[in-house]
């Protein structure tokens, strides 16, 4: 943040009527916000209505686009910093976000919506890296097990992937 | 590997919401992200390759509708797989873009055992591309329009030797640079036929098969090829992709041919489509294959 620029703050206001106050900068990081801003709106008191957005995911929203605005703003301001340093503090950043969005099943489909409608595109590349990580190199019955997804399939249907597709059922060597 | 079938990836044997073929109960998979982000976020924004996407297709019918109906949208930015593209290419077109004599493509055969690489002509490495489509000389015939082939399918010669005569039967040596090309497609109210000869660069004129050999869009694709079938994007083609394969059975017609070689008429085809008759497994244009159709795509660029 520029010295001597004054502090906006913006507030995000969930479904279920709860309020969060953050920086505008770090608002600035959703696309949703930023048109919102654009067209001269969301600065009053009565700050930004989030729809089909619980408090709890907007929290967790929140704490993503505060960390990340702060770690760009330092970023920012060590111009002259080494590299090694930027490289250890991205280190860091990533590690963050791994740690942060190892999460249960339900809140990692809240947030990914929530990500998703808010127009956060580095959350939603997150989630999405954490859906993969969860599937990659996995047999089709340990994703179902590990995403919880009932196999719907006809008995035919199952003979016909069993007969076609057996290697479906193993992991990538 | 030996590839084999994936009949229940096939577009049309995934029931779909829109035109149901099949009356079977409304999909229930018990995930809660609805379709649009499943398919945009997790399918083709994640780094899943081709092999973890079918696995997912069989999980559960939701996701196997998703990815039989839009694989090649989600596989256009896909890593290639070893198991779909290796294993299925037959061979590759190849110019290379110092070649300014506007001579066709040559047909570089990936041997159909895998112990042998394929034959490439001496050139840059840059050079080495594959060229279905762009200034090569091998374009789809202008009656076929876009939209206008509901099936197309793309065979080429099996160019193993006999096996009676293996010694004395020189009728294919790698690195020959002639080849013949043979479309099957669907148009509106028939099927129809084309050859492709890299000696006279030209296509021959349209076959229509006669009634009595008429074959369904299914049956185009339970058209089976031998032990290394392979798909190759076809050029002018949006959405439509061309089925290449090792046939044994079409050798006499489908042949890579030094000189004049045979001639292959969409007639002498039909002939041998009626008394022929059709493997019985089956081989569809699944989505396994349509992957590695996108996966050829994006290798081609």
């Amino acid at each position: 943040m520029a010295a001597g620029k004054p502090v906006v703050m913006v507030t995000l206001v969930s479904s279920d009527g709860q309020s969060f106050q953050l920086l505008e900068e770090a608002a600035l990081l959703s696309a949703m916000v930023r048109d919102t801003i654009q067209i001269g709106q969301g600065r009053g008191p009565a700050g930004i209505p989030i729809r089909n957005i619980t408090g709890q995911t907007l929290s967790m929203v929140v704490v993503y686009c505060n960390k990340h605005y702060t770690a760009a703003a330092a970023a920012d301001g060590d111009d002259a910093a080494d590299e090694e340093k930027k490289v250890a503090n991205k280190k860091q950043l990533r590690e963050w976000d791994e740690q942060f969005i190892n999460l249960e099943q339900d809140k990692l489909y809240d947030i990914l919506v929530a990500a998703n409608n808010l127009g956060i595109d580095g959350l939603v590349d997150l989630c999405c890296w954490r859906f993969a990580d969860m599937m990659k190199g996995k047999s089709a019955s340990e994703i179902r097990v590990k995403l919880g997804i009932r196999d719907d399939f006809t008995s035919e249907q199952r003979a016909q992937i069993e007969k076609d597709s057996p290697w479906v059922w193993s992991r990538t060597t | 590997m030996l590839v084999d079938g994936d009949g229940w990836l096939f577009p049309s044997a995934v029931a779909s919401n829109k035109r149901p073929k099949l009356i079977l109960p409304a999909e229930d998979d018990g995930f809660p992200l609805n379709d649009e982000l499943l398919l945009l976020l997790v399918f083709v924004a994640s780094s899943l390759d081709t092999d973890d996407l079918v696995r997912c297709a069989a999980t559960c019918r939701r996701w196997c509708r998703l990815v039989a109906h839009d694989a090649h949208y989600i596989c256009r930015l896909k890593p290639p797989s070893e198991r779909f593209l290796r294993a299925l290419t037959v061979g590759f077109f190849h110019q290379s873009h110092l070649d300014d004599s506007g001579a066709a493509p040559r047909f570089a055969q990936r041997p159909s055992r895998p112990r042998a690489p394929p034959r490439l002509p001496r050139c840059r490495p840059q050079a080495r591309r594959m060229q279905p489509c762009g200034r090569g000389c091998l374009h789809p015939p202008h009656t076929l329009r876009q939209g206008q082939a509901r099936t197309l399918r793309l065979r080429a010669a099996h160019h193993r030797r006999p096996r009676r005569n293996r010694r004395s039967a020189p009728s294919w040596a790698p690195g020959s640079t002639a080849f013949r090309l043979f479309l099957v497609y669907k148009e509106r109210n028939f099927t129809a036929s084309r050859c492709y000869s890299s000696n006279t660069r030209a296509w021959g004129t349209e076959g229509k098969l006669c009634a009595a050999t008429k074959v369904s869009g299914k049956r185009l694709g339970e058209m089976r090829p031998g032990a290394w079938p392979s798909v190759v994007p076809c050029s002018g083609y949006q959405g439509t992709w061309c089925w290449a394969s090792a046939w044994t059975r079409w050798r006499p017609l489908l042949r890579h041919s030094r000189g004049s070689g045979t001639s292959c008429s969409a007639s002498t085809w039909a002939t041998r489509w009626r008394t022929g008759g059709w493997p019985s497994r089956r081989m569809g244009g699944s989505a396994r294959c349509r992957c590695a159709a996108g996966e050829a795509a994006v290798a081609a660029r």
